[in-house]
């Protein structure tokens, strides 16, 4: 018997019976089974900087990230910057400031930020348009933007007072000017996040001028989101009728906090999303659909199927990464967020690897298709994508359901 | 009685004066209260560092002060029948901005809950009386990155008074920078600066650093900013650093080697009246050489007032006592009308002049007699203590 030709055969027989099995390939499930390919967005002074605050990724769109950086200025100055294709582009600042930080971008790669100088009671909204260029918003201070262009944000609130500083109100910025939301009672509030029906979410103080307490904000009306029985609370984000952000348990630990909104924007649920093992605390920055990021303890996490994943368990740890906040996930499961890369400050991007893209070249061909008959029968741990411990039909199939050369 | 009649016309001139510079101003006279209430930042600005994972140089803590004037024909100073509250409303959280309450079980020997400093104190609270005519709150765990994500050394404060006469309010700038940085010097291909200094202090001092991270600088050099004693026969936290450091920042080229490790390139530790006038660091605290003297005993041999000022018949410190605990006229604490250390009014950064502003209309010391007077004083104001 000619082994050879019989493996050919074999091989060929599993092939055909692998076509046979394309209707039935199943997308691969985020928790458990996914990989990440992990970049470092460097700093619009290089990747050898030292000097904080290195890098931070704050919005993510299908276009670009936005952030800010350090800027290789004597003077330590921090720009906002825009990330696409492998290229950090210093956004710049507004005519007379010297720094300006990126929070947010919108479906159509259109940031927002603010522009400012340290120590100045001013500080200067700022939109920058995917195709280039400035535009000043004035006093507010954005921290979102949607699909339509309608700004969250924060404005300056003095109450009419000479010198009554350091207190802001939540504000939401239309084409038509910009709205003071109010608060909860307290001296100030912020405005963190908007969505598409420019329903406004963030953080206001009470009555007594010490407790922060999460706010949704909806046709005029702001509501109370409460905690989870301590003391405080902020809401971070919104996608839909979905809240996240973090609220003090009765031990005064803040937790990362999902709320559900009713469509008249009551809470129907209010969820503790809990910790890393251990952990003391956690926080909710962003959510997309069913998945939320954040941080626990000072590492990034995912909140997905019921479930939160340390995303630290990603990363060789031969390459001295350590992700301490995921700031932003996107509806393709990119996440961004922040970390230390050597010790030292850096935005990042985790893409979602597809485990049948054996070669890690982002296409799913050929040569992915060369290795996996090359491990064959083994229990090469790349090429075994079904994780049954042999390379086999399954394993052809899924590489098949998945191809994209 | 001409005294009389002088101390009538100096006030009266000081109060038109600030009438028209409020007018000049366009802004609302400050809305009455019966208390004109004084808060400020201890040191002015405080250093801290975002990671703690390494080291702890120096944790998070800003002290925070209080005096309250009840206003009168005769002012008094309130030191109880009051609650004094505080604030800092665009920096309510700071456990998810740093990682120093995941390491302080490690680096102090106590489970610190998230927000609460190392003295038992939040990011909001209230405050107790303290010695010499005080409220006061300690180790308020306040960062330089505020609610909205955005970089801020200058925090502002909400200090409320809440009395039998009413309530009064004041808005002082707590400043904390993250600006602190190793790596100037320190650094490798490999690590963090932290890292380097760690490294440097092993194969220098014999020490096994490396292998007992988070290191808390002050567990061995003392530092009495923080209430760290140190241990016996080991160099101050002080003396270590400026006499370590001596040769390496001089060779650093800067014009202010100070500025290699406090801030100041970027977050403005000194803005204030000195600095506006074009006196630097070394002007009043001394070069690197008088730091690192081991004769200089670290926050007790500081810079003088009355080294530079003088006035006849008038006072600046109490012997024995700096600028920072020292009272004046009516037994007015020194930094009630002139401001922190570091931001003596006018400061050169716009947020440190408007607590003064809202008392009074304009930046500056306290020079107006109506912030806690409600009728014309009958005796001049002399700078000098209970007069």
């Amino acid at each position: 018997m000619n082994t050879n030709r019989m493996n050919t055969s074999h091989v060929a027989w599993t092939f055909a019976l692998g076509f046979s099995a394309l209707a039935a390939t199943a997308s691969f499930s985020v928790a458990g089974a996914t990989t990440y390919t992990l970049e470092d967005l460097s700093t619009l002074a290089g990747s050898h900087i030292w000097t904080d605050p290195g890098s931070t990724a704050a919005g993510l769109s299908r276009s670009a990230i936005v952030g800010h950086s350090i800027t290789p200025a004597f003077d330590r100055s921090v720009h906002a910057f825009r990330y696409a294709g492998g290229s950090m582009i210093d956004l710049g600042a507004l005519p007379g400031d010297l720094h300006s930080m990126a929070f947010a971008s919108n479906a159509q790669g259109d940031a927002v930020g603010v522009s400012f100088d340290l120590g100045e009671i001013d500080v200067h909204g700022v939109l920058w348009p995917w195709n280039g260029g400035m535009v000043s918003l004035g006093a507010i201070e954005p921290r979102d933007v949607n699909a339509a262009g309608a700004v969250a944000g924060s404005i300056p609130f003095t109450g009419g007072v000479a010198g009554a500083v350091g207190t802001k109100h939540a504000a939401l910025h239309l084409g038509r000017g910009t709205t003071d939301l109010g608060t909860l009672g307290g001296p100030s509030s912020m405005g963190m996040a908007l969505n598409e029906s420019n329903w406004v979410v963030g953080d206001s103080m009470l009555a007594d001028s010490r407790t922060t307490r999460a706010f949704v904000w909806r046709n005029g009306s702001m509501i109370d989101l409460g905690t989870l029985g301590g003391n405080g609370s902020r809401a971070l984000d919104i996608d839909g009728l979905t809240v996240v952000g973090f609220a003090d348990t009765s031990a005064a630990r803040p937790h990362a906090t999902r709320w559900a909104l009713n469509a008249n924007g009551s809470i129907a649920s209010k969820t503790d999303l809990g910790t890393l093992p251990g952990a003391q605390s956690s926080a909710a920055y962003a959510v997309s659909g069913t998945s939320i990021v954040g941080t626990s303890d000072d590492r990034a996490v995912l909140w997905t199927d019921g479930a939160i994943v340390d995303l630290n368990s990603f990363v060789d740890p031969n390459i001295y990464w350590h992700l301490t906040k995921a700031t932003g996930i996107d509806s393709e499961g990119r996440i961004i967020g922040v970390g230390r890369h050597k010790g030292l400050t850096r935005a990042f991007v985790l893409t979602p690897k597809n485990p049948a893209d054996i070669d890690g070249d982002g296409v799913v061909g050929p040569i992915d298709l060369a290795l996996l008959i090359g491990a064959w029968g083994t229990n090469d741990s790349l090429a075994d994508l079904d994780g049954n411990g042999t390379v086999g039909a399954p394993d052809l199939a899924l590489l098949l359901g998945a191809w994209t050369a | 009685m001409r005294a009389r009649w002088i101390a009538l016309i100096a006030c009266g001139i000081a109060a038109l004066g600030s009438i028209h510079l409020s007018r000049a101003d366009g802004q609302a006279p400050p809305p009455p209260s019966p208390y004109a209430v004084f808060a400020w930042s201890e040191q002015g600005m405080i250093s801290t560092h975002e990671d703690f994972s390494s080291i702890c140089l120096m944790p998070l803590g800003t002290t925070i002060r209080t005096q309250v004037i009840v206003r009168g024909e005769e002012p008094e100073i309130l030191d109880g029948d009051a609650t004094v509250t505080y604030s800092v409303p665009t920096h309510a959280r700071s456990f998810d901005k740093t990682n120093f309450w995941t390491h302080a079980q490690q680096l102090f020997g106590v489970s610190l809950a998230p927000d609460i400093g190392r003295t038992g104190h939040g990011l909001s609270g209230t405050m107790t009386t303290a010695p010499g005519n005080l409220w006061q709150v300690t180790g308020v765990p306040v960062v330089p990155i505020d609610n909205a994500g955005r970089i801020d050394p200058y925090p502002v404060g909400l200090v409320k008074v809440t009395g039998n006469l009413g309530v009064g309010e004041s808005r002082p700038v707590l400043g904390v920078s993250g600006e602190l940085n190793c790596a100037l010097c320190h650094g490798t291909g490999t690590g963090s600066p932290s890292i380097g200094v760690l490294q440097y202090h092993d194969a220098f001092e014999g020490t096994d650093l490396m292998n007992q991270q988070p290191v808390f600088c002050a567990e061995c050099h003392a530092d009495t900013s923080i209430g760290a004693p140190g241990k016996p026969g080991i160099s101050t936290l002080s003396h270590a650093m400026h006499n370590g450091m001596l040769d390496a920042v001089v060779q650093s080229g800067l014009e202010n080697v100070c500025l290699a490790c406090h801030p100041g390139i970027r977050d403005e530790a000194q803005r204030d009246v000195h600095k506006a006038a074009g006196i630097e660091c070394i002007d009043c605290h001394g070069d690197m050489t008088a730091m690192a003297d081991t004769n200089r005993i670290p926050w007790v041999d500081l810079p003088r007032c009355e080294n530079c000022h003088s006035g006849a018949g008038e006072e600046y410190e109490q012997p024995g006592t700096l600028y920072k605990d020292s009272i004046g006229h009516g037994g007015v604490r020194c930094t009630s009308c002139h401001g922190s250390p570091h931001a003596i009014g006018p400061a050169t950064n716009p947020i440190d002049n408007q607590q003064a502003i809202a008392l009074q209309g304009h930046a500056g010391p306290i020079n107006t007699c109506s912030v806690c007077h409600t009728t014309t004083p009958g005796k001049p104001f002399f700078h000098r203590v209970n007069k």
